[in-house]
């Protein structure tokens, strides 16, 4: 089942487009990674598709139902977003905001449920219970943030840069909550710089740059696709360079100071015997596999010059 | 729609705002009163001299509804203020994301604009008429229906403020920060009040036809001689005061709309930040 399908959704302002003709589909279950640089578009589309921009062209539907169509009204309540920051009343306390929160979605929720959700989210609530929301800082923010979306029941929750501000233990938190919460059914959409932690729980990512969506990919594929690579650091690099062109068996070698790195179907024990076999001594040999990151900069790179 | 009225009401509720507003309704009646006392034994009353009182307890009541006074210039600034709070807090996209229609998110500020403005000088006027009742003489024109006249008078001054409200919720709307809604509905009410000035001063039944393109020329066509309830209370009876009430309504409820539909349009069409 497709909870988000975009068809060529675009947004200009002032004739300049933020987010161009992009087609992207998350379907339920999906964690699905948004990366891209500061100013790609990540949080225009994500602005677009919770309703608060309308697109310039194109569409987008939400459980297979068209922004068009006044339904759209109906399955929003099943959807949670968080657009770059949490948004709370400042001069609330954490309860009362999520006492708002239950009113705007129509939810009716004990104080001891609310409760439940702040502590859920890692707040200690004895220690904020008087406090305002004014008076937390911007990771406790972010927490109250997610505690909000979870008042819904949402089975589709979009966080835009949700790591904003937190420190590890928060991340570790967030990160945990939304596995929890992937595993009860819920579909996400996070955008986030921080392309480690996307590692660690998305299912599929789209990078984005420049408002134009580059590539839509499931982890298992880009895992399974994945460049492995070896590389070589050694104080012979000159000699090692020419021993491994020579035996021709590899795609791609790169070469930075001391250190080389061979692409390809490369095998360590290849490597290690030719090297020996050449009388070649080196420091160490480390096979790598391409991580989200890895791939993100190759496919920047790839799409900057397209 | 019900439910956004719940939320922005608990929010009402929780804000200091309401509580600042609540606290002036109760504090400025009284300093009103001890202001026209303090004139009244200023210059003096001598009883043999008609008319040398110079504030009644019509004079201080008549002003309870008026935009002129302090409370009534701060009020629908109070009213603004709660529009852009949600906007500064971001919860306005709160509403949204929930799947509320931005016509139903528009309609409950705007309500609660309005009955948060007419709660509060509702308060003011009922405490001002109360001590002006106790401290200073009231005359009754007996050819008039006491209770007719009240009626007309609360309800044409609620009126006032609930259009108001309607043009700072817009300006809110529009401008999504509090100093410049503060300065413009300021600017705009004072507008408002000049254009009646100088309405008062001509022949108003020669701009009787005029009174649906301008905001408040109804409250002339009411209060007549007057802005004040001295003016209104001391007029004979009259058959038209029913007309003329009723037109000064429509007034300010063709101007209320007009101002509904703009910040509708507006809103409706902006992108969200």
């Amino acid at each position: 089942m497709n909870v988000l399908t975009t068809d060529g959704l675009s947004k200009a302002y002032k004739g300049r487009f933020a987010v161009k003709n992009v087609y992207m589909n998350i379907e339920k279950g999906d964690i699905y990674g948004f990366v891209g640089e500061n100013g790609a578009g990540k949080t225009t589309l994500i602005r677009l598709v919770t309703g608060l921009a309308a697109p310039t062209s194109g569409s987008y539907s939400l459980y297979d139902v068209p922004n068009t169509s006044g339904e759209i009204y109906d399955v929003r309540r099943r959807t949670g977003a968080i657009v770059e920051t949490a948004t709370m009343s400042r001069s609330m306390t954490a309860l009362e905001n999520l006492k708002t929160q239950c009113y705007i979605t129509g939810i009716t929720r004990t104080d001891e449920e609310l409760i439940g959700l702040i502590e859920r989210v890692g707040l200690n609530y004895e220690e904020i219970r008087r406090r305002k929301v004014g008076r937390f800082s911007l990771g406790m923010r972010q927490r109250l943030g997610i505690a909000m979306v979870l008042v819904s029941d949402a089975d589709f929750i979009i966080l835009d840069e949700p790591m904003n501000g937190l420190d590890p233990q928060g991340f570790i938190e967030v990160r945990e909550t939304i596995l929890k919460l992937h595993s009860e059914g819920v579909t996400f959409l996070i955008s986030s710089h921080i392309l480690s932690e996307l590692d660690k729980i998305c299912t599929k990512i789209g990078v984005i740059s420049h408002g134009e969506l580059l590539e839509e990919i499931r982890m298992d594929e880009l895992h399974q696709n994945a460049r492995r690579r070896i590389v070589i650091d050694t104080d012979s690099a000159d000699a090692t360079e020419e021993a491994l062109r020579a035996d021709g068996s590899f795609s791609e070698i790169e070469r930075e100071g001391g250190k080389i790195t061979v692409y390809g179907d490369a095998d360590v024990n290849r490597v290690m015997w030719i090297l020996v076999s050449k009388g070649l001594w080196v420091k160490s040999v480390n096979t790598l596999e391409e991580t989200i990151e890895d791939h993100y900069i190759r496919l920047l790179g790839r799409g900057r010059i397209a | 729609m019900k439910r956004l009225l719940k939320a922005d009401f608990y929010h009402l509720r929780k804000s200091r705002l309401a509580f600042i507003a609540l606290i002036l309704a109760l504090a400025f009646p009284v300093l009103v009163v001890l202001l026209y006392a303090g004139l009244n034994a200023i210059v003096g009353i001598d009883e043999e001299i008609p008319g040398a009182t110079l504030f009644s307890a019509n004079t201080v009541m008549g002003s309870a509804f008026s935009l002129t006074n302090n409370l009534g210039l701060i009020i629908p600034v109070f009213a603004g203020i709660i529009v852009c709070l949600d906007y500064s807090n971001g919860t306005m996209r709160n509403k949204i994301i929930a799947g509320n229609r931005r016509t139903h998110v528009y309609l409950s500020h705007l309500i609660i604009s309005m009955l948060f403005s007419m709660a509060v000088i509702l308060i003011y006027a009922i405490i001002t008429a109360v001590l002006s009742l106790i401290f200073f003489p009231f005359t009754w024109n007996e050819a008039l229906s006491l209770g007719t006249e009240v009626m007309y008078f609360v309800l044409y001054g609620l009126a006032s403020f609930a259009f108001i409200a309607t043009v700072s919720t817009m300006f809110a709307l529009i401008f999504r920060s509090i100093a410049p809604t503060i300065i413009v509905t300021i600017v705009f009410s004072m507008a408002l009040l000049m254009i009646n000035s100088v309405i008062s001063l001509t022949d108003y039944e020669s701009f009787r036809y005029v009174v649906y393109f301008i905001p408040t020329f109804g409250s002339n066509l009411f209060n007549l001689n007057s802005l004040s309830i001295l003016g209104l209370l001391s007029q004979t009876a009259d058959a038209s005061r029913g007309v003329i009430f009723a037109e000064g309504m429509l007034s300010y409820l063709f101007f209320g709309a007009l101002h509904t539909v703009i910040g509708l349009l507006i809103f409706r069409k902006r992108d969200l930040r």
